[in-house]
């Protein structure tokens, strides 16, 4: 008798030491697959706008000597259905990427040489950031996209969005 | 029959006490070690997953361009989701179903019911904590035309955000750019 009463106290510490972790285990079936649901496995990337007013690029002074306003210089990338156009302020002559013609009549942009011709315009003006760029409406989303991406790779950080000016549609 | 048969059960093999010995062994299972792991993966998991689910969930029947760089979010920014489907608009973490793409540049009252929708957002965000600034995140279909994203851009400018984002995929190969 006096040894059934031992076992059974050796059994409930025992007891004690093992907790019931079925609860728990439930909680994890549900949770764990609702989470693996919901987690997204594609990295979502993003690309801001910059919406401030433009213009003068505010006051520089130089070697000391007084201060002058600098303003900086306009760069555009204007997205036509048939080519990218690259507008540098004091440069005359755009220069245009000409879209290349599929065989079945579609038209494919050159993304690599406006990567060029970003690259090099940076080069010129590595104090430059901003970059307006101006798609044309029939433009798609997607090229727009890839326009921003290069714009911002080349070091044009701040890209804003502006519509087709008058006498340019 | 039947307890001849039992016996002979019995008997055979010792088969009473080995039966008994592994019933003690199952209801025994250690499962402390799943347990952990299960801990693990949680941990993981609840790590990953944002808190802003709308901004990081990618659209059913929605295709994203893929991008090489990315921006974070602005930090003290609270966004609002803008989706662009070929076929409508939906707007809000309710996605709530504004009109086609079309609808909203020729129907005034589609414009205008957008348009009061944004303002309401970024007055609410503003409201509910002066230091947050309202973020427009805009979600579109790489076949979109740009004369709607223009306007959707316009119309975000208009109605109080502060930053407007484009949603895309985070691609890792450069040569992407290129491809036709």
């Amino acid at each position: 008798m006096a040894s059934g009463a031992s076992k059974r106290r050796i059994q409930k510490s025992a007891g004690m030491q093992d907790l019931n972790l079925i609860p728990m285990m439930n909680l994890f079936i549900i949770i764990i697959p609702l989470l693996l649901t919901i987690t997204v496995t594609v990295h979502m990337a993003f690309l801001s706008l910059d919406l401030s007013a433009s213009g003068t690029g505010g006051t520089g002074e130089a070697d000391g000597v007084g201060q002058a306003e600098t303003r900086i210089k306009e760069i555009r990338l204007i997205l036509y259905s048939d080519r990218f156009e690259i507008r540098e302020e004091g440069v005359n002559d755009p220069v245009i990427i000409p879209a290349r013609s599929r065989e079945d009549g579609s038209m494919v942009y050159d993304f690599g040489s406006l990567d060029n011709s970003l690259a090099e315009i940076k080069t010129r003006n590595t104090e430059i950031e901003e970059i307006k760029i101006t798609p044309y409406p029939d433009v798609l989303y997607g090229t727009l996209i890839r326009a921003i991406d290069i714009s911002k790779i080349r070091g044009f950080s701040e890209v804003k969005y502006e519509r087709i000016r008058v006498g340019e549609l | 029959m039947k307890r001849i048969s039992n016996k002979v059960n019995r008997t055979y093999g010792e088969g009473p006490r080995k039966a008994r010995g592994r019933i003690v062994k199952i209801k025994s299972l250690n499962i402390t070690s799943l347990v952990d792991i299960l801990t693990i993966l949680l941990v993981f998991l609840l790590k990953n997953v944002s808190i802003d689910a709308q901004r990081l969930t990618l659209p059913e029947n929605m295709t994203l361009p893929t991008t090489i760089m990315t921006e974070e979010l602005e930090r003290s920014g609270m966004s609002v989701v803008l989706r662009v489907f070929p076929d409508q608009i939906l707007v809000g973490s309710d996605n709530i179903y504004v009109g086609t793409p079309e609808e909203f540049m020729t129907d005034q009252e589609v414009r205008s019911q957008l348009l009061s929708f944004m303002n309401e957002q970024s007055r609410q965000i503003i409201t509910q904590n002066p230091d947050l600034t309202p973020l427009l995140l805009i979600q579109a279909d790489t076949s979109i035309l740009c004369r709607y994203i223009t306007d959707i851009v316009a119309l975000g400018a208009t109605s109080g955000f502060t930053s407007i984002y484009f949603s895309t995929i985070k691609g890792d190969d450069p040569q992407i750019l290129y491809e036709s």
